[in-house]
C-alpha cells in the first residue's frame, strides 16, 4: 500500500527535474542567489552572548532578527540593479552579503567574477596618508600591482579632480572629496561587479553627473555589472535597468524601475497612513483606509495598479487638447498645450490640490506644476486686493466634480511624454503636510515632434536662447 | 511583478575546524597575499611616525635613546655588572640587557595589539570583503622589523666594544624565528578571540605582557636560574629567543639547538592551529563587531 501511495508522485518530481534546465542554467548569470536569509543573534545584554557560547546547547539566550528572508534574485552580466526600501529595510545587508562581507543564514549566494563594493566609499583609506599613497594602497587591496595602479593613475587623478589636495594626508579632505577620490580609485580599475551603496550621494551635483555617466559607459561598454542602493527614486530611474524593492527584509517587488519606484511610492504612502491613522482618529478617515484597503486586496487594472491615494478625491480622466480642445496626442514643439484633469470629490473637502507631472520616456521629471504652486505663487505677489481667488479655498462637497486645465506652450524637444496626475488634501499651504488622495501614473501621453525648417534647438526643451555677439556683449 | 518569496529552510551546517587542510591553504595564502602583506607592514611602519619631522628615523632614535639610557641607569648610577671579572667594562650589562628587550620585543609587541587586532579594523571587516587574515602577520613583521633595528645598534655596539662579532651572528634569523610564529599565532588566535570576549584586551597588552617579562631572563641570565626551576622558564618559547640573541651576537656562542628545534615546530604547530582557528570563527566577525 505504502509503495503505492508513493509511485504516482515520483513522475511529477521528475517532470520538475526535467523542467528545470529550460530555466536558467546560464553562464550569464553573475549573481545568483537563491533563498538567501540572513539572521542576526540579538543579545537583550552583552553577558548573554558569552553564556550563549558556553551554554548554548542547553538554552537561548537570545532573540533572532531576520534582516532578509527568502531572497531570489539573479543578476545578469551588465545588468544595472537598483535597490530601494525604507531604512532597515535589509539593502545594506543584502548588499554586505553580496560582497561577501557577510555569511548568510540560509541559502546561497553565488558571484562569478571580482566585486568591488563601495559599501562605504574610502573606508579603507587610512586618513594620515595622501591621497596619491592612499590610492596605491587600495589597488593591492583590490589585487593589483604596482604597476598595474601606475597605467591607471592618471585616469584616476583626472577624474578625481582633486587637484593639489592629491599629495595632502586624507584627513585634511572634505567627505565629498574623499568620496570623488575613492570612486574614481574603484571605476578606473576595471571592476567587474560593482556594488554602490548609497555612497554618490555625498559627491557635489557635477560629479555625481560624472559617476552615472561613467557607470552607464561601464556597464553598456565593459559589461561591468552594477548593483546600486539609492534612496534618490530619479538615479534609480534612470540608470537601473531592473529594481528591486526590499521591505522588512522581504522581496516586495521586482521589476521594471518605473514600475517598482511607483510600489515603493505607494508602500511609503500606505506606511505614512498607518502613521498618521494613530493621529487622526475620526471615524470618518478610519473608514476612507478600510475602503481602500478592500480595493488595494481586489488589485487594479488589468493586474497592474498605477495608482494609489485615499480615494477621497479621484481623478477621473485626464486628456491632452490641442488649441481647439479637441483631444490630441501629436504636438508640434511650440504649438499651444491643454492637459485637462477631471475627477470627483467623495466627502466634503476644501484645501485641495491638483497637480500634474511630465515625464519624459527615461522617466525624468520635466515639470511639475498643481494648483498649489500657483496658490503659492498667489501668495507672495505684492498687493492682497489684486489677488485672484485660490483653488486653495475652494470648499467642495461630497459628489461635486472638478475640472482644471494646466496650459502652456509646448517648448518640449522631439519625444515621448508621460503625464502624472494627482489630487491631494494638503494640510499645510507650502506643502509640509500632504494627504494624498489619489496619484495616477501614465494618466495620459503625447508626442513632440520637431519640424526641421522651424524648430532650430537641441535638447529637452526650448529655451527660447538667443546668442550674442559682437556689439551687444 | 510582484514575486512573493518562499523561506528556506536549509541552514547551513557548522564549518569543521579543518587542520588537515590548514598548512596549505596557510601557505597558498602567503604566496597570494604577499604584495598586500609588504604593503601592509610598510604602512604599518610608517604610521607609528607619520607626520613627525624625522619620520622613520625615530625608529632607530628611539632603541638608541634607550640604550643610552640604560648605560646611564645600570653602568652609571646602579653599577650593575654581569660578572664579576675585572675587565669588564660598563656597558655590558646596558648592551646584554639591551638586546635582551629587543629580542623579547618580537613577541611582546605583536602579542600587545594581538586582542585588539581584529576589532580595530572595523572598516575592513564590515565594508570589504578583505584577507583580515593578513594582519596577524603585518603585526609579527613590523615588529620584526623594529626589532631588527634594534639589534642592528647591538651589533654595531658589540662591533664597537669587543672589536669583533663572531660567525655565529648569522644564526640571528634562526634564533628569532620562534619568536616571529609566536607573534603570529597570538595575532590570529587572540585577535579571533577578542572579536568576542573583548575583555582580553585589557590584561593581554598588560598584565600578559609583563608576567612574561620577569618569566623570561631579559634582566637576569638564565645561568643564573637554579637549574632545578630552568625547566620552567623553558615552558616560555621567548626564553631560548632571548638566550639565543645573546649567546649568538654577544658571547659568539651557538644557542641551545635542541630548545631552538622543539620551539620551532612547536610554535610551527601553534601557527597552523590558530590559522585554523581564526578562519573558522572568521565568518562570523562582521555580525558581531
Amino acid at each position: 500500500m505504502s509503495s503505492d501511495t508513493l509511485t504516482p508522485a515520483r513522475p511529477e518530481v521528475q517532470a520538475e527535474v526535467r523542467a528545470a534546465p529550460a530555466e536558467p542554467v546560464d553562464a550569464d548569470i553573475v549573481v545568483d542567489i537563491r533563498d538567501l536569509a540572513k539572521c542576526y543573534r540579538v543579545f537583550p545584554r552583552p553577558s548573554d552572548r558569552v553564556r550563549q557560547a558556553l551554554l548554548g546547547w542547553r538554552k537561548r539566550y537570545h532573540r533572532e532578527f531576520w534582516a532578509l528572508r527568502g531572497v531570489n534574485l539573479q543578476v545578469r552580466r551588465g545588468e544595472a540593479i537598483g535597490i530601494i526600501g525604507r531604512n532597515g529595510s535589509g539593502k545594506s545587508t543584502l548588499m554586505q552579503l553580496i560582497a561577501g562581507v557577510l555569511t548568510p543564514t540560509q541559502g546561497e549566494i553565488r558571484v562569478r567574477g571580482r566585486v568591488d563594493a563601495l559599501l562605504e566609499l574610502g573606508s579603507a583609506f587610512n586618513p594620515e596618508f595622501t591621497g596619491r599613497e592612499n590610492i596605491y594602497l587600495y589597488g593591492s587591496i583590490l589585487g593589483l600591482r604596482r604597476r598595474e595602479v601606475d597605467e591607471r593613475f592618471d585616469d584616476i587623478a583626472g577624474f578625481a579632480d582633486i587637484g593639489d589636495f592629491l599629495d595632502q594626508p586624507v584627513k585634511t579632505y572634505s567627505s565629498g572629496m574623499k568620496v570623488r577620490l575613492a570612486f574614481s580609485v574603484q571605476v578606473q580599475l576595471d571592476p567587474e561587479i560593482l556594488v554602490i551603496d548609497e555612497a554618490l550621494s555625498v559627491g557635489d551635483n557635477l560629479f555625481q553627473k560624472r559617476c552615472h555617466q561613467r557607470l552607464k559607459q561601464l556597464r553598456e561598454d565593459d559589461g561591468v555589472t552594477l548593483l546600486f542602493v539609492s534612496h534618490q527614486q530619479e538615479v534609480i530611474r534612470t540608470i537601473t535597468t531592473r529594481a528591486v524593492l526590499l521591505h522588512e527584509g522581504l522581496v516586495r517587488a521586482v521589476g521594471p524601475p518605473g514600475d517598482v519606484v511607483l510600489e515603493y511610492r505607494r508602500l511609503l504612502h500606505e506606511e505614512e497612513k498607518r502613521w498618521s491613522r494613530g493621529q487622526a482618529r475620526t471615524l470618518a478617515s478610519q473608514s476612507s483606509i478600510a475602503r481602500t484597503a478592500k480595493k488595494a486586496t481586489t488589485g487594479g487594472q488589468g493586474g497592474r495598479d498605477l495608482s494609489f491615494g485615499d480615494e477621497d478625491a479621484i481623478i477621473e480622466s485626464v486628456e491632452v487638447l490641442d488649441d481647439v480642445g479637441d483631444p490630441c496626442s501629436l504636438l508640434r514643439s511650440g504649438d499651444p498645450l491643454r492637459i485637462r484633469v477631471r475627477g470627483r470629490v467623495r466627502r466634503d473637502l476644501t484645501h485641495l490640490n491638483v497637480a500634474i507631472r511630465i515625464r519624459n520616456k527615461e522617466g525624468v521629471k520635466i515639470y511639475s506644476w498643481g494648483t498649489l504652486n500657483q496658490d503659492i505663487e498667489t501668495w507672495a505677489s505684492e498687493e492682497p486686493a489684486l489677488r485672484p481667488p485660490v483653488f486653495w479655498d475652494r470648499e467642495f462637497s461630497a459628489g461635486e466634480a472638478f475640472c482644471v486645465d494646466f496650459c502652456c506652450d509646448c517648448r518640449l524637444g522631439a519625444g515621448f511624454y508621460e503625464v502624472q496626475a494627482m489630487v491631494a488634501e494638503e494640510r499645510d499651504r507650502y506643502y509640509e503636510d500632504e494627504r494624498m488622495l489619489h496619484w495616477l501614473d501614465e494618466a495620459a501621453f503625447f508626442t513632440v515632434r520637431v519640424v526641421r525648417d522651424e524648430h532650430f534647438f537641441g535638447g529637452v526643451c526650448d529655451l527660447g536662447m538667443e546668442a550674442r555677439f559682437d556689439d551687444d556683449v | 511583478m510582484h514575486e512573493v518569496a518562499v523561506s528556506a529552510v536549509n541552514r547551513s551546517g557548522p564549518v569543521r575546524l579543518d587542520l588537515a587542510g590548514a598548512p596549505v591553504r596557510l601557505l597558498r595564502m602567503l604566496i597570494e597575499r604577499r604584495d598586500l602583506i609588504r604593503q601592509f607592514v610598510r604602512r604599518d611602519l610608517r604610521h607609528r611616525t607619520r607626520g613627525t619631522h624625522f619620520g622613520m628615523l625615530w625608529d632607530l632614535l628611539n632603541p638608541l635613546m634607550m640604550l643610552c639610557v640604560y648605560t646611564l641607569v645600570f653602568s652609571s648610577i646602579l653599577k650593575v655588572r654581569l660578572s664579576h671579572h675585572p675587565d669588564e667594562g660598563p656597558l655590558q650589562y646596558a648592551i646584554y640587557l639591551f638586546a635582551g628587550l629587543t629580542a623579547f620585543q618580537v613577541f611582546a609587541e605583536p602579542l600587545g595589539r594581538s586582542g585588539s587586532l581584529i576589532t580595530s579594523k572595523r572598516n575592513f571587516v564590515k565594508k570589504m570583503a578583505f584577507p583580515l587574515e593578513i594582519f596577524a602577520i603585518v603585526s609579527a613583521l613590523t615588529a620584526l622589523v623594529h626589532a631588527s633595528l634594534g639589534l642592528a645598534i647591538v651589533l654595531l655596539a658589540a662591533l664597537v666594544l669587543s672589536g669583533g662579532v663572531g660567525w655565529t651572528a648569522l644564526l640571528l634569523p634562526a634564533v628569532l624565528l620562534p619568536g616571529v610564529l609566536m607573534g603570529i599565532a597570538v595575532g590570529w588566535a587572540f585577535g579571533a578571540i577578542g572579536v568576542y570576549f573583548r575583555d582580553i584586551q585589557q590584561f593581554l597588552g598588560s598584565t600578559v605582557t609583563r608576567l612574561l617579562f620577569f618569566l623570561t631572563p631579559i634582566i637576569y641570565s638564565i645561568d643564573a636560574v637554579p637549574a632545578h626551576l630552568r625547566w620552567v622558564l623553558h615552558l616560555n618559547p621567548l626564553t631560548v629567543v632571548v638566550d639565543g640573541v645573546r649567546r649568538v651576537v654577544l658571547q659568539g656562542r651557538q644557542p641551545d639547538w635542541g630548545m631552538l628545534g622543539i620551539w620551532i615546530v612547536g610554535s610551527s604547530i601553534l601557527v597552523v592551529l590558530s590559522y585554523a582557528l581564526f578562519m573558522r570563527v572568521r565568518r562570523g566577525f562582521a555580525d558581531v563587531i
